[in-house]
């Protein structure tokens, strides 16, 4: 058997496509219930407690989710298994107390920064907003490369030979630009539906991507079981070293000394996780569409499922997928091969995918694929909105002096919704990660949620917080882009130029970053209170 | 089986059930929803920004 080798046909080609259509027709039909601003961004606020659980657990089990998840299961097996720990127990801790979403949702604002004029003042809700921005589109930047490899990985696509020379007669061009024209095709159908419906076909199409999905990822973990069997998934720890206990900061499947997760890996993703399920924007934006702060708290609560849902079965198919190479040792080996490869788009993220090509039978791998790329979509669809949503109400608007009209409000979020979509396809095309793709996310997240989290926290629930404070947390959360990887190889750089005698690494700068927000917003509040508190 | 194991097996068989419950217990709840939400928002006459705003947490 060739790694390369799949059971996806012609058949499943033609469910893709007839799934795609569809997602296309509602699009268009969507467009005719936006009125208004508040209909394009938040549909009305019209939504109910099982449409918003199906539209949250759409949007928030997203293809990325998938590729990360298991990612982590098949480079850290069960032990990564804790971040799905982490996430139930937090949004069983919000679902319970309503900490910071029951009040949030009280304010009636329609974005996280619009909040913050409200509370503190309007440049403070300009400066938040663009952190948003710029963090989030950071974060989304490697979504369109793993839906892609995921698509080439599973479909088993080899780019046909007129295509390279093409480009190398017509450009001089010599790399692979399969992946490339994969990305390309993806985000262009994501555009096309979410520009002309914003979040009325986000909605619908969220609907029909979760029953998809859903069903998807019970039929994936169904073969996935039945080809590895319990057996070999207890081999993976009694005979193929897996890693299991994550306060290990050593992971026994590799050869590399501690390259686990460990107790300071552990307390940087419990922070990231904590802030993130609640303020995270476009979680943020269903939260701030439902109908009450009653049904926001119980959202949160219901959510509880689909994010175990979301983290445990894909960490699953990783580990399956870790099972599966190591028996065949053959193909382990091609794998191994492919991604020591030079320039090679093949990395630990294809595992999975390469995988499920091989197990899951022809015609229903096709519905699989729709349900993965269901997933891709309403992932992005949402982000889209949500990043442009916030240019428009919380930049663009905030700066003009005449005020917009809804309609301009629709034009400019739509121009807003393709700039992203263009800046996201450059730098996925040009950025190559560096450490596991979770990580990646977990530290560009890290730029936004290490000032979100005080600035509304406090503004929500300590009298002295003020504007000060809140420049100043905002502004604190850049710190964070000292986690990426390039920016950690400098940190250590310096500090063994001036001879500190230690080095840091991701998650104690990502922490770093919590910690100068956190006392940021406090110093500057005391400082630098408000005019409204002194009177 | 250890102590982790068994907390690692028990999260996985409750992703796949609550996966398997949520299908069966939200998808016709949400279709009848989406159905109403569709209706207010057919209803609805494009009005001013904070139009949104004046219309939610209603008891």
């Amino acid at each position: 058997m060739n790694l390369y080798d799949t059971n996806f046909t012609a058949l499943d080609w033609g469910i893709v496509v007839a799934y795609l259509v569809i997602s296309i027709f509602v699009g268009i039909w969507a467009n005719k219930f936006v009125g208004n601003i508040a209909g394009y961004l938040v549909a009305g606020r019209t939504l109910r407690i099982r449409l918003a659980l199906a539209t949250m657990t759409g949007t928030e089990i997203g293809l990325v989710t998938v590729m990360y998840s298991s990612e982590l299961g098949f480079v850290q097996q069960y032990a990564s298994l804790y971040l799905a720990l982490y996430e139930f127990l937090i949004l069983l801790f919000v679902g319970l107390s309503g900490f910071i979403v029951y009040r949030l949702r009280q304010t009636n604002v329609m974005t996280i920064p619009e909040y913050y004029e409200q509370r503190y003042s309007r440049g403070v809700r300009i400066l938040g907003a663009v952190m948003m921005v710029v963090s989030g589109v950071l974060n989304m930047g490697l979504f369109l490369k793993a839906g892609a490899l995921f698509l080439v990985s599973v479909t088993g696509f080899t780019e046909p030979a007129w295509l390279t020379d093409f480009m190398v007669a017509t450009f001089d061009y010599h790399e692979p630009v399969g992946l490339k024209l994969i990305m390309t095709g993806l985000l262009l159908l994501v555009l096309f539906y979410t520009v002309l419906g914003g979040m009325i076909s986000v909605v619908i199409t969220d609907l029909i991507q979760f029953v998809v999905l859903g069903v998807g990822m019970v039929v994936v973990t169904g073969f996935v079981v039945n080809e590895v069997g319990i057996d070999g998934f207890s081999e993976v720890v009694t005979q193929q070293h897996g890693y299991f206990d994550p306060t290990d900061p050593d992971n026994p499947s590799t050869e590399k000394a501690a390259d686990g997760i460990g107790p300071i890996g552990m307390t940087a993703q419990a922070v990231v996780l904590f802030v993130a399920l609640m303020l995270w924007p476009a979680g943020a934006s269903r939260m701030l569409a439902v109908k009450s702060s009653e049904v926001a708290q119980q959202l949160y609560l219901w959510s509880t499922i689909p994010f175990l849902a979301r983290r445990a079965l894909p960490v699953l198919w990783g580990v399956g997928a870790f099972a599966f190479f190591a028996i065949n040792v053959e193909l382990g080996q091609q794998l191994q091969a492919a991604m020591a490869e030079p320039g090679s788009d093949i990395n630990t993220q294809a595992a999975m995918p390469l995988f499920l090509a091989k197990i899951i039978p022809t015609g229903l791998l096709g519905l699989v694929t729709a349900g993965m790329i269901a997933a891709f979509m309403s992932t992005h669809d949402s982000y889209l909105l949500c990043w442009s949503g916030v240019i428009t109400q919380d930049i663009v608007a905030p700066l003009r002096k005449v005020p917009l009209t809804d309609q301009q409000r629709i034009f400019v979020t739509r121009i807003a919704i393709v700039v992203i979509g263009f800046a996201l396809l450059f730098w996925g095309l040009w950025y190559e990660v560096s450490s596991d793709l979770w990580q990646y996310m977990a530290v560009t997240g890290t730029v936004y949620l290490a000032g979100v989290f005080p600035v509304v926290a406090g503004g929500l629930y300590w009298k002295r917080s003020s504007s000060v404070g809140a420049y100043l947390a905002l502004l604190g959360g850049t710190s964070g882009i000292l986690a990426l990887g390039p920016c950690v190889e400098s940190v250590n750089g310096f500090l063994a130029n001036v001879g500190a005698g230690f080095t840091v690494n991701d998650s104690q700068l990502m922490m770093s970053a919590f910690a100068i927000s956190a006392i940021g917003f406090v110093v500057g509040s005391l400082t630098f209170p408000d005019r409204k508190d002194v009177a | 089986m250890t102590a982790w194991m068994t907390l690692w097996t028990i999260l996985i068989v409750a992703g796949g059930l609550g996966m398997v419950g949520l299908l069966l217990g939200v998808t016709s709840g949400a279709v009848s929803e989406l159905k109403e939400t569709l209706a207010e928002l057919s209803g609805e006459e494009a009005g001013p920004e904070t139009e949104g705003a004046a219309q939610a947490d209603s008891p």
